[in-house]
This record gives structure tokens, sequence and C-alpha cells, in this order.
């Protein structure tokens, strides 16, 4: 009796200066659709908690991290070695990067597929894209931090492809290495694009991307826009944050599980003077795009192969973006076409992941 | 008066979680040894590899058994937590959605309560 009376005035404290209680009535009267496709929406609150984490566990790892090219290496080792559970703050840090990037292509391939992206969802869609992109950006950043030979090399591949863009590739290689080569000025950079510059941007797009939800709510899946069936609705708070909470726990003892039995190791301090090691390959994430970059000629009419390669890449990236545009039919249209290219998209991202793996 | 038995169950249950993790975690991070560790701890400890300096490679994981238990009753723990909140959790969307379609949160009265 005791508790639910101090509880009840608790709340009532709170919502007196915090006006809790239109809060919590305003996310009553949001309702979600319930569908058999509903399951893909839960991706999106389950991205935000990792990227909480990311945040959480990244503010930790920067206390001992030091961005030099003597300490980069040796303040890693240290916080694997000397700090108290610092193996398992950076293995978090590094699962849970992998299993907000996965979960961010998953939740936009849904989308893609179930075409919620269509009128008025444009700018959410444009707004989800960004954030892969930003999403991708952390991982190739922080892919460097650990300065070691593997992570300088692939950043020296990754850094060298932009040069294959016609007029303006060799300033941005210039502009992400910060000089002519892969130095201790790029760790730097790189630290800085890492813990502000890129969590200042995500949070931009983020706030944004929430508010577009807000006021143009979920989308009902194409079947039930066809056959205009009522869709039962609930309210988002408590019956859609219940289930959500369910979700974020299973995911939370998953990622702790494997950041437990599979931490990631550390390799040797890298040398710049050193040749690169044998058979570099960067996050799974980028596999595709580097045995895209594989496969092409090495001339193709007077261009390069190289140039032609990372030109289609830049032209499907735009493509993706603006792919609403494209497909501008109504919500309710059938659009089979759009529907085999984006699996096509799918199979062809993964039999060249999987090819790159193999090789 | 169900409700009220089960919230202050959870919290009871939270507490009591919250205690053991942090004796376990307590036990585990001391650092001092043991004046004269048992000779299984003292072959596992000699078979760690040694503190990394530069230019070598650091393997994963825990750097000593004593963390390492510790870690791995974490994640017991953590998993029958999961195990009791996902149970808890079922069972207050099977209560949320009986309300709902009782018609229950229709009423602008109700709007506050959780």
């Amino acid at each position: 009796m005791k508790i639910s009376r101090l509880w009840a005035g608790f709340r009532s404290w709170l919502d007196e200066r915090l006006g809790w209680g239109a809060v919590l009535g305003f996310l009553r009267q949001k309702k979600v659709p319930q569908t058999r496709h509903t399951i893909w929406a839960y991706t999106g609150s389950a991205i935000l908690m990792f990227f909480i984490i990311q945040v959480v566990t990244g503010i930790i790892l920067a206390f001992y991290y030091r961005p030099t090219l003597e300490a980069a290496n040796s303040s890693v080792a240290r916080i694997m070695t000397d700090i108290p559970l610092g193996w398992v703050v950076r293995s978090i840090h590094s699962w849970s990067a992998t299993f907000m990037i996965a979960l961010v292509i998953v939740h936009l391939t849904s989308i893609w597929i179930l075409k919620s992206y269509r009128r008025p969802r444009e700018m959410t869609w444009m707004s989800g894209v960004l954030l892969l992109v930003c999403s991708l950006a952390f991982g190739f950043t922080g892919y460097l931090l650990p300065w070691d030979d593997l992570s300088l090399s692939a950043t020296k591949v990754g850094t060298d492809i932009p040069r294959a863009i016609p007029v303006i590739g060799n300033f941005f290689t210039k502009l992400l290495r910060g000089g002519e080569d892969v130095s201790g000025d790029t760790l730097t950079r790189f630290f800085g694009f890492h813990i502000s510059i890129l969590p200042l941007a995500l949070l931009a797009v983020l706030i944004v991307h929430i508010f577009l939800i807000q006021k143009l709510g979920m989308s009902l899946p194409l079947q039930e826009e066809i056959k205009k069936k009522q869709v039962r609705e609930i309210p988002f708070w408590p019956n859609f944050i219940f289930r959500e909470m369910i979700l974020w726990l299973v995911l939370l003892g998953v990622l702790l599980s494997l950041a437990v039995f599979l931490p990631p190791g550390l390799g040797q301090a890298a040398d710049l003077r050193a040749p690169a090691p044998e058979g570099i390959k960067p996050e799974w994430y980028f596999l595709f795009l580097f045995q895209t970059l594989k496969i092409f000629p090495a001339h193709i009419l007077f261009l390069s192969g190289e140039t032609v390669a990372v030109l289609f890449i830049l032209a499907g990236g735009l493509i993706f973006f603006f792919f609403p545009f494209l497909d501008n039919k109504p919500a309710s249209a059938k659009g089979k076409v759009l529907t085999a290219v984006a699996w096509l998209f799918i199979f062809y991202a993964l039999a060249l992941s999987i090819w790159s793996l193999l090789e | 008066m169900k409700r009220r038995t089960a919230r202050v169950g959870c919290v009871l249950l939270a507490v009591l979680f919250t205690l053991l993790f942090a004796s376990d975690f307590l036990k585990a991070q001391r650092s001092s040894p043991p004046p004269q560790p048992a000779p299984a701890a003292k072959k596992a400890l000699e078979a760690a590899p040694a503190p990394s300096k530069a230019g070598q490679e650091v393997g994963p994981g825990p750097r000593n058994p004593k963390e390492r238990i510790g870690v791995y009753v974490f994640m017991a723990w953590l998993w029958i937590s999961i195990i009791v909140l996902v149970y808890i959790l079922r069972a207050k969307v099977k209560e949320a959605d009986r309300l709902f379609d009782a018609g229950y949160f229709k009423d602008e009265k109700h709007n506050h309560s959780g």
C-alpha cells in the first residue's frame, strides 16, 4: 500500500514538473498497425538501443584511448589487459556496431521491399539512407582506431578508392587522409570524425527521422493497402512498447553473450613502412563493394576499370537515395519489377560477400 | 492486490539480483591475489598471456581466472533475469491487449495509469 502511494506521489510530482502525463497520453493516442509485417517495425527501436550502447561504451573507451601514432595500439592493448573489464567494453562496442549496421540494413531492406518509402514518406526513407551512410562511416573510421596491421592496410585500400573518381577524387582522398598517405594525421582525423562529427551528424538526422515517423506514422504493408482492409491498430504505449522491450532484452542478452564469448583481438602495432599483409579484407558490410571493385576489368574502353566501378557504385548509391522519386506510384500500386530489382540486389550483395569471404 | 504483489515481487527480485551481481563482481574484481593460489589457478595464471607491450598481438578475453569466472557467473544471472523479465513482459503484453480490447484506454480518465 505504502509503495503504491509513494509511486503515485512520485508520478504526480514528475507530472507537475515535466508534463509526463501529457507525453503518456500522446503515446497512448499514437496507434501502430498490427500486421504480420509489424516485426520489421521493431528493428527501428532496436537500432536506437544499439546506438545508445555504442555511445555509452564509446565514452568509456575514449577515457583510455589515445589517438596518436605511438600510443593508439598500446592504449587499446591497455584497455584489453590492464583496465578492469576493458576487454568486455571494447567487445560490446565492436559487436554492437555490427548489430547496429546489420539492423539498419535489415530495416532499410524491409522498407524497400514493403514499399513503405512511397508518398508521403520519401523524406523518411532519405533520412534512413543517410543514417545508413553515417553508420557505415562509423564502422570505417572506427576500424582504423586500434592501429594494427590489418586496420592500417584496410584503411589504405579504403581511402585510396575515391582517387578513382575523376576531378575531385584526389582531393577527397587527401581530405580523408590528412595528406598524401595514411599517417598519424589520418588516425587523429578519423578519431575526430568517429567521436564528434559523425555522432553529431547521426543525431541530427536521427531527430529528423524520428520526427517524420511521429508525424506520418507507420505505413501499412502493400497487401493491406491493396485490400483496403481495416487493420487492427494497437496503442504505442503500453502495448507496442512492451513488445519492443522483449526484443530489446533478448538482443541485449545475445549481444553480451557474443561480446563475452567471442571478443575481438588486437593485432601488432601498425608499421607505416611495412608492406601490406596478404588477404586484406574490409568489414563484412563492405565486402560486396570490395568484391565489386575486384571483378571489374583493368580497362573499359578509354577509362580505367576502377573508375568505372567507383562511378557505378556511386550511381547505385544515388539511385538508392532517390528511390522514392523513381517509384512514385500510389501506395497501393504493386510495382512487381521494383520488388524483383530489390531481391536481385539483395542476392547480388549476399553472393559477392560470400565470394569475397571464400577467396 | 495481485498487481501490487507482483510489483513488490519485481522490486525484491531486482534488489536480490543487484546484490548478487554486485557480490559476484566484487569478488571477481578484487585485485589482490590470494596468498597461496590453488595449483590449477596458478597454472592458468602462468598460461595467460603477459601484459601487452607495443608491437605484440593481444589475445582477446579475460586475463585471469577470477575475472573469467566472474564474467561467466554474470552471464548466467543475466540470462536468468532476461528469462524472468521476458515472462513478466509477456504477461504485461497480454494484460495491455486485454485492456485495449475492452476499451479501457478509450477512457480519458485512465490516461495516467500505467
